[in-house]
């Protein structure tokens, strides 16, 4: 019996009418491996993810999967997750937790395996992959192969009978993917694991294949052994045909008579030989190499170093880049490819000799190129670089739809820069860098990720840059993509370049690091490197690469039109008088409070007045502030409090005035600190049950993760301004945009992370406590619609709660702490003594807040609505 | 050690540092903190700490006397007319003592309590917790290298040397933005692979790497021994002393003697072992 079967599936996005699968049928044998191709948006990753329900796309899906015989769609979840394992194209996102050896285990304690089987399970597992010597590491130690190694290594632990990966290996070095595939064969012959793999490289994987499907438009339009699916594939003269292995190529362009069809470089070798036999080779045309320009940037003899003892990474090395020429620099990992590249950008200086540049603007497009883009469009992004320049209208017109049609980004202009797939993505960051107008152009690997469309209109783009003048320097794995489309490469070895040529003059000359077409044609056919070149030579024609601009039809997503009218709140008159004199009325209050006025001493008014002083005007501007919303208001979703959150509300109110009177009474006033501790337990106790009682969603637990993560790693990005404390505000959003008990949990939580890391003190729970009921009160106020969303009241709201209640809080903890005695007077001396510090605190959390609520609730609106998060 | 022995330990340590406020129980929890810190961390951490404590000891010695009025002996007039007793000043030296006390038994708690210890005591007790921690703990590492990217692609486009304060407010910003959005879509495809391993099956179970040893489960015994003697002799009275409203307490009765004893015992248990173990080890290798 076959062990999958796929029976008529169609699929059909929710508000499309295209098919993204359309009719589909095959089988799959045990122990087979298939390889699934096709271009980019042919339906590959859809039809993978129909095949393990738990991450199917939602839409509308006809026709039957079934797996040993048993419908797929109607197995019990458990033997989903055992029989079927997934594995994904980036595995930086698809690791779960921090530790390798907890990564291994992840799979199996959802199983509810015991301790002993999963000890066993994940040793054996380490053993056969070889993750020993990196079992105890940290997951963000690994590299890129490791890491892709590691997500292979969890799903099989689990002991699946079928594998599935989705292009598994694009965003790895070619020596890592090689392992990877050599690992993911193994597991295949060894232990007989079904395997059904979509990929880019089919060099690599199509000589491990039993089988070929191929997709286009949804479509399954080759079924067959590799060997002959060159045949099927050039009977329908498919433009996929491009992507295929060059011995496949080269076949399907030449071949005329009935010799079978190449897929590896010896069998590919074997054919020509045959063909050389019987046919005489064209004489080569010469290579297309513009004279270049005058020298953009040079390098003499530099030498670079991290630091003071660490070893030379760039060693002596020479070089001049000249305008119009496009270089390729290739090399292996760590050869200090990406650091030749920081040297000549200037983010680092060689500590002997110079780089001697014309004061050419020098960009880099990053390796991840999703870097640089911002905002809610790719329109609006590329628009964002030229704010504030001094630049005319006309100017800045001409420069948008200049780079705009160099990069092909009209369709996809009003997109949100972060639904692109990769190859449009890297145009969009491309075309911001060109928006002003480098004289050099640096590129980190630009083929990671590609396939061989996007990398045919990359080609393109970069050679229209060469002619206009643009030095354009790229290091690079892709010895396809070098000899195809650079007018000079080099390779970095050791820390200084060497066999620098003409593609033709450095591959023809190299052995082992060369294009597979050159291997197979070498001593065959003299000087052709590419597939394109030894085609000319043997059929004296030359291929029109021709380049379908168009492509990126990527209709995975569902396109969420949120025109959301951006209209500023308008505030009436009255409104604003009533805000400011809030506003000046609350400083005065503050000032009596503390004492601050020389005619009025608050210790002569009753407490209660002290109070109002505060209460009054706080009440005042929220009031107003918060009727200025207008337009916004009716997004805000009018809400019922969950049972829960009252639950939770009713047992802090209870435990609480309890612990306080039962610790006053029996410990006799002492013990401040004990009662305070064990309040600020109780309160924390039952959200952290009801987190725990209801069984987190994933995508909850991973957005919670996230943000928590955030208000950690966030001090990063204000290193330069270390007055600025983002966190407050970040749990602040936290609980508006994600209700009252996560937003709870990112401020406890994130607290506690970032105690983990910057030191666990005394000080832990109560800044747990103070975070974590900020995020509370806010998701509470803005579900009983107390609370606006405008950025203004969003800041004022955000002082507010910083100075009044972490602040509160944390100058509260300090009191206790150091044993003071609680009276009237030493609780005065200590938050005047904090004052200062909370103040500048809260000025930060209000700037934050008024700069980046909006932005940000918008994303985390976004992420709901397109993953449908937290529908309840 | 175990987690568990850790917790134990350091929880009943930090208890009894904070809440006893015996002037000699202070000082030898001070001392064997101090040991410890320097054991765990040497000097370098210790001074580091010190550096900090030092600061916060004399604010607290000076605050409160200040503020405190309570107490019989009156040393002074404070200028506006508050006493300024002899009691208040004893209690600010032993509670900056305690404080700094708990402070050096916290950083040994930041060397010896771990991340990984620290999800799997939340993942024995609240396992959605211990995975939270644990994948927020992922999270973090890579989010701040991605953002230091960011800022430097982010860089190219929007030079702020030199800018004003919100200009470069909004670069950070805008860094953190791009770095936010980016995380949170990937997030759902963290959610999906976390689905597609079964997560949110019933029964789901904690795996840890640590096993509970025969030696951790003595060792364990006998600090929980040692922690209900100790807590037996204060709720008899038998370390009774007294601030205020005057000093009064015997530290040289019976009862004191007997929880000096244990409460140093206990307080270098992990420091004796952790040596201990040192010097069998040196042994077994010049036994070869």
């Amino acid at each position: 019996m076959e062990a999958l079967k796929v029976e008529n599936l169609s699929f059909c996005y929710p508000n499309t009418k295209k098919h993204a699968i359309k009719d589909i049928s095959f089988s799959v044998a045990h122990g087979e491996f298939v390889t699934l191709c096709g271009k980019s948006a042919s339906g590959k990753t859809t039809l993978l993810r129909l095949l393990k329900p738990t991450v199917a796309p939602h839409g509308n899906k006809e026709g039957t999967v079934a797996l040993g015989g048993k419908e797929l769609y109607s197995l019990p979840m458990r033997e989903q997750a055992e029989k079927i394992g997934f594995v994904w194209q980036s595995p930086d996102s698809r690791l779960v937790t921090d530790k390798v050896w907890h990564e291994l285990a992840f799979g199996l304690e959802n199983l509810g395996e015991s301790n002993d089987v999963i000890r066993r399970r994940v040793a054996e597992t380490a053993s056969f992959f070889g993750i020993q010597e990196f079992f105890d590491k940290s997951v963000n130690e690994l590299s890129g192969g490791q890491k892709q190694l590691l997500s292979l290594a969890s799903v099989m632990v689990m002991q699946p009978e079928i594998l599935i990966l989705d292009e598994p290996t694009a965003q790895l070095d070619p020596i890592a993917a090689a392992d990877f595939l050599a690992c993911l064969s193994r597991i295949n012959r060894e232990l007989g694991t079904t395997v059904i793999i979509s990929e880019h490289r089919l060099d690599d994987v199509l000589p491990l294949s039993d089988r070929v499907l191929a997709l286009e438009g949804g479509e399954l339009i080759c079924n067959c052994p590799p060997r002959e699916a060159g045949v099927e594939l050039k009977e329908r003269n498919n433009a996929y045909f491009s992507s295929l292995p060059s011995p496949m190529r080269i076949w399907s362009a030449v071949e005329t008579g009935g010799a079978p069809c190449p897929v590896t470089v010896t069998q590919g070798r074997e054919w020509l030989s045959g063909f050389a036999a019987e046919n005489k080779f064209y004489e080569l045309y010469e290579e297309d190499i513009p004279a270049p320009g005058d020298v953009a940037v040079s390098l003499k003899n530099i030498w670079f170093r991290y630091e003071k003892n660490s070893p030379d990474v760039i060693k002596n090395l020479s070089a001049e880049f000249r305008r119009g020429e496009i270089v390729s620099v290739l090399g292996g990992n760590g050869a200090g490819k990406s650091t030749l590249l920081s040297i000549i950008n200037g983010s680092n200086k060689p500590y002997r000799r110079k780089v001697i540049s014309n004061n050419e603007l020098c960009l880099t497009l990053p390796q991840n190129p999703q870097l640089l883009l911002d905002g809610k469009t790719v329109k609006e992004s590329l628009e964002n670089v030229l704010k504030d320049r001094a630049l005319s209208e006309n100017e800045i017109t001409k420069r948008l739809s200049y780079v705009t049609s160099l990069c092909g980004l009209q369709e996809l202009s009003d997109r949100h820069p972060f639904d692109l797939s990769g190859g449009e993505t890297q145009r969009a960051a491309l075309a911001k860098l060109l928006l002003l107008k480098p004289g050099i152009l640096l590129l980190d690997e630009p083929t990671k990720g590609l396939d061989a469309q996007f990398k045919a209109v990359l080609a393109n783009i970069l050679k229209t840059l060469a002619e206009q003048g643009v030095a354009v320097i790229m290091v690079s794995h892709d010895v396809e993509f070098c000899a195809s489309c650079s007018h000079r490469c080099a390779m970095l070895f050791n820390g200084e370049l060497t066999a620098q040529g003409t593609p033709r003059e450095f591959f023809g000359s190299n052995m082992f690091y060369v294009t597979s077409a050159r291997r197979m044609s070498k001593g065959i056919i003299p000087d052709a490197v590419t597939a394109d070149e030894v085609i000319y030579c043997c059929t004296g024609k030359r291929t029109v690469s021709d380049v379908n601009t168009d492509i990126g039809l990527y209709d995975d997503d569902t396109s969420d039109d949120q025109n959301s009218s951006d209209t500023k709140p308008t505030m009436s008159l009255w409104q604003r008088i009533i805000c400011l004199s809030g506003a000046i009325l609350l400083l005065f209050g503050i000032a009596v409070n503390l004492d601050y006025l020389p005619f009025i001493a608050s210790s002569a008014l009753p407490l209660w007045l002290n109070a109002l002083f505060i209460a009054v005007p706080s009440v005042m501007l929220l009031i107003t502030l918060n009727t200025g919303e207008g337009e916004n208001k009716q997004t805000i979703r009018k809400q019922k409090l969950p049972k829960r959150t009252k639950a939770a509300a009713a047992m802090v109110l209870f435990a609480v005035p309890v612990t306080i009177f039962a610790g006053s009474f029996y410990l006799s006033d002492q013990k401040y600190l004990f009662i305070s501790l064990l309040v600020l337990f109780e309160c924390m106790l039952p959200f952290f049950l009801i987190f725990e009682g209801r069984k987190p969603q994933a995508r909850e637990l991973v957005i919670i993760a996230v943000l928590c993560a955030i208000t950690v790693a966030g001090r990063t990005a204000f290193l330069a301004l270390p007055q600025v404390k983002p966190v407050i505000a970040l749990v602040i959003i936290s609980g508006i945009a994600l209700g009252g008990e996560s937003g709870f949990m990112v401020g406890a939580v994130g607290m506690l992370l970032s105690n983990i890391y910057f030191g666990q003190g005394a000080w832990t729970p109560w800044q747990m406590f103070a975070a974590g009921i900020i995020g509370f009160i806010s998701g509470v106020l803005i579900k009983k619609n107390l609370l606006g969303k405008s950025r203004l009241f969003l800041s004022i709201y955000g002082f507010i709660v910083t100075v009044a209640v972490y602040g509160l809080i944390m100058n509260f903890s300090s009191l206790v702490l150091s044993h003071a005695p609680l009276t009237r007077e030493s609780l005065i001396a200590y938050y005047a003594q904090g004052l200062p510090f909370d103040i500048v605190h809260g000025i930060s959390t209000a700037l934050v807040l008024f700069f980046f609520s909006k932005p940000m609730l918008e994303k985390l609106d976004r992420i709901k609505t397109k993953y449908g998060l937290y529908r309840s | 050690m175990h987690p568990i022995t850790n917790l134990v330990f350091f929880a009943a340590a930090l208890g009894f540092s904070m809440f006893v406020m015996q002037p000699v129980c202070a000082a030898l929890s001070l001392t064997c903190a101090l040991a410890n810190a320097l054991y765990l961390g040497g000097k370098k951490t210790a001074l580091f700490s010190l550096r900090f404590l030092l600061p916060a000891v004399i604010l607290i010695t000076i605050i409160n006397p200040l503020i405190n009025h309570r107490g019989a002996t009156i040393i002074e007039y404070l200028p506006w007319g508050n006493p300024l007793t002899l009691e208040s000043v004893v209690f600010g030296i032993i509670s900056a003592v305690v404080l700094c006390s708990a402070a050096l038994w916290f950083s040994c708690v930041n060397r010896v309590m771990t991340s990984d210890k620290l999800v799997y005591l939340f993942g024995k007790t609240a396992p959605s917790l211990g995975l939270l921690l644990s994948v927020s703990l992922r999270f973090v590492p890579h989010f701040a290298a991605e953002l230091k990217q960011t800022a430097k692609a982010q860089k190219q486009l929007y030079n702020t040397d030199g800018a004003s304060f919100v200009k470069r407010l909004k670069f950070s910003l805008r860094v953190l933005s791009v770095m936010i959005t980016k995380s949170l879509e990937e997030a759902v495809d963290t959610s999906d692979s976390m689905k597609s391993r079964g997560y949110g099956l019933k029964g789901r179970t904690a795996y840890s790497i640590y096993s509970f040893t025969t030696s951790d489960k003595a060792l364990t015994a006998v600090m929980i021994a040692e922690i209900l003697i100790l807590l037996t002799i204060i709720i008899f009275g038998g370390l009774g002393f007294r601030y205020f409203p005057s000093i009064k307490g015997n530290p040289a009765s019976a009862g004191s003697i007997a929880f000096y004893t244990v409460y140093t015992a206990f307080l270098l248990t992990p420091l004796i072992i952790n040596v201990g173990e040192g010097f069998r080890w040196k042994r077994s290798r010049s036994k070869i």
